[in-house]
């Protein structure tokens, strides 16, 4: 599978994508999190270094997958032919996809927990309910906004459409989360529906990318 | 091997005469292979169907034979039909000087003597 | 002569796409030599390399490749076939180092090491630019060809492979092919279509000429070059002769076109001349006769 992954992920995309983009997430949580604002609540500097995180993801994944699946989607582009002309193309295409969705879910999930972790061991005690669902709201929400965002640019081979759905995702998050923030939002709630549309999305995008192949076989 | 492109005569029959010539002064042996088709085709930049059909006028003349999937052998060129080969192209280069005498309006004996000196020339 | 043994055969091949039809009844790619496949924009020569390469499959009928009459889809048939577009189809993002990596993992045979050696015979700038996209049209087409020569193939079906060369490029692309020929012995055949047949004739063997979906002539180029004469006359006899002529045209000053080898008694009375005609003419004046091309 990670053979798969290599053909479609250079090597400068691999150590950025797999290491150092990580890595400075990692890092930028916790310098967030540091006592800057030793007034303020634990729960403030948690709640900014997750939002800035989560904005930034949404908008680096985006602009990424430029340089992964830049528009394979597109009509009169690109029909993957290089991929037809192999026998094994199909297979290492359908498992480039399932790999590209597992690093997101895998990475936003553990720099998710890491920035927790930094929080808890920060202050020396447990996350409160609340933190926990917040949290799994955030991840779920900058994954579903991954997927759809990267759905929609895939159908374009100009990075300017990424860097503009990156952007659009990016103020879609605060949206959300401005409306999630409300007293009166039941976040269980918003948890299912959202852990609906990290299933669909994921499945579904790797699913339309197999249909878009197929399509690609025939002109009409 | 020298192959011209404007000079009338079909490619294919350059190479065959020019093998044929080949054949004949002996520079093949009896039961050896002549260039392979595709080897022969690339040194020459030509066309393979075009050293194909070389080979097949060479092969309808008797020179050769084909072996299917080894190629062209040289046959054993028997004496009595090297000597016919060559006879014929005596033949021919005299009838070539004969034409050329007549439109020169030289008599028989003039031919005799221009023949008999040439020969003379020729082995001292 | 008959095609004595076939890499590729197409029976009943039928695809209809925006009002055209292509219908190829049959069709047999001689096995050891190089086919061209020749016809007027539209004639259908792409959709049909894209047929034979396995990259459209909205067709009827079937094609059989190689002596085992495999399909395309069956254990190494892709694996044997090199086959490059008319446009580069690789990542437009994609260096020329990742065309390679990416290659390396799609087929069995690829050799890295031969691909950057041709690469590097070819003058394709490998470390000089961005990307597959920055690269010039001919470079783009050598570097398709780079990434098929440095495989292990018994059969090349190249679209167009020279239509973005210069003519010295050109001159070493029929060498290559040549050599490909030549190295296989008898194994390997190219398959090609283009419009540079002039360029081309000296490493063609086989030709098909198509116009509107369907093939109109095939042979080997030099029964072709028997089955038809190249007649130039009179004017005053053009209209005896031009209801045999093949894709003649008449000027003041005289009359030229093919001529079928049989009916050479026609000319018998006039005062024409014959010659052997060229590959170039020959695919001309056969495209001429069928077109609905008019002169303004």
């Amino acid at each position: 599978m990670g053979k798969s992954y290599k053909i479609f992920a250079f090597p400068e995309y691999r150590l950025l994508f797999l290491i150092a983009y990580p890595l400075c997430a990692i890092a930028g949580c916790a310098i967030v999190q540091m006592d800057l604002f030793s007034v303020l609540h634990r729960t403030f500097h948690f709640m900014v270094a997750s939002g800035i995180m989560a904005s930034m993801i949404v908008i680096i994944e985006i602009i990424g997958d430029h340089f992964l699946f830049g528009g394979v989607y597109a009509r009169f582009g690109n029909k993957m032919e290089f991929l037809k002309l192999s026998e094994k193309g199909k297979s290492l295409y359908k498992s480039a996809m399932i790999m590209d969705q597992i690093r997101r879910t895998v990475f936003v999930i553990s720099v998710n927990l890491a920035n927790a972790a930094i929080g808890i061991i920060g202050k020396g005690d447990l996350a409160g309910w609340l933190e926990i669902s917040v949290l799994i709201t955030y991840i779920l929400i900058t994954l579903v906004l991954c997927n759809v965002g990267i759905v929609i640019c895939r159908f374009s081979q100009n990075p300017v459409v990424n860097i503009a759905v990156g952007y659009l995702a990016n103020f879609m998050l605060m949206l959300f989360m401005y409306v999630f923030s409300g007293p009166e939002v039941s976040l269980v709630v918003v948890n299912v529906v959202l852990a609906a549309g990290f299933v669909v999305s994921s499945i579904g995008s790797v699913w339309f990318s197999m249909k878009k192949m197929e399509e690609s076989y025939h002109d009409e | 091997m020298k192959l011209l492109q404007n000079s009338g005569v079909p490619i294919y029959q350059q190479i065959a005469d020019q093998l044929k010539e080949d054949i004949l002064a002996g520079k093949y042996k009896d039961g050896e292979y002549l260039p392979s088709i595709r080897g022969l085709a690339q040194d020459l930049k030509i066309s393979v169907i075009t050293t194909m059909k070389a080979y097949e006028l060479l092969q309808n003349e008797g020179l050769v034979t084909a072996m299917q999937g080894k190629g062209y052998y040289v046959n054993a060129q028997d004496s009595e039909m090297l000597r016919e080969q060559h006879m014929r192209k005596v033949e021919e280069a005299l009838l070539e000087a004969l034409h050329a005498a007549k439109v020169a309006g030289l008599t028989r004996e003039e031919l005799f003597e221009i023949l008999q000196a040439l020969c003379a020339m020729s082995e001292e | 002569m008959e095609i004595e043994n076939t890499v590729v055969c197409g029976e009943k091949i039928k695809k209809a796409y925006k009002g055209f039809l292509l219908d190829v009844e049959s069709l047999r790619l001689p096995k050891g030599f190089a086919t061209a496949l020749i016809g007027e924009n539209g004639a259908g020569k792409t959709t049909l390399l894209n047929l034979m390469a396995g990259l459209r499959l909205d067709y009827k009928g079937s094609f059989t490749y190689f002596d085992e009459k495999l399909g395309i889809d069956d254990k190494g048939v892709k694996e044997k076939i090199g086959y490059t577009g008319p446009a580069h189809f690789f990542m437009p993002h994609w260096s020329v180092r990742q065309v390679a990596e990416a290659n390396e993992l799609l087929f069995e045979g690829f050799d890295k090491k031969k691909f950057y050696e041709i690469a590097d015979a070819l003058c394709i700038p490998v470390g000089n630019v961005k990307n597959v996209k920055s690269l010039s049209e001919g470079n783009k087409t050598k570097l398709m060809l780079a990434t098929v020569l440095a495989r292990e193939t018994k059969l090349l079906i190249l679209d167009e492979p020279v239509s973005t060369l210069d003519p010295l490029m050109r001159d070493r692309f029929c060498e290559l092919m040549r050599r490909y020929i030549s190295d296989g012995d008898g194994e390997k055949s190219v398959f090609f279509s283009t419009h540079d047949i002039a360029d081309m004739e000296g490493i063609t063997d086989y030709a098909i000429i198509m116009e509107k979906g369907k093939i109109l002539e095939r042979g080997f180029v030099e029964d072709l070059k028997e089955k038809y004469i190249l007649v130039k006359g009179e004017e005053s006899d053009y209209s005896a002769l031009s209801k045999w002529l093949i894709g003649g045209s008449c000027t003041k000053y005289g009359f030229s076109g093919l001529l079928l080898s049989e009916d050479l008694e026609r000319l018998s009375g006039h005062n024409a001349v014959a010659e052997t005609p060229s590959l170039h003419q020959i695919c001309i004046s056969v495209m001429k006769q069928n077109s609905p091309l008019k002169m303004i």
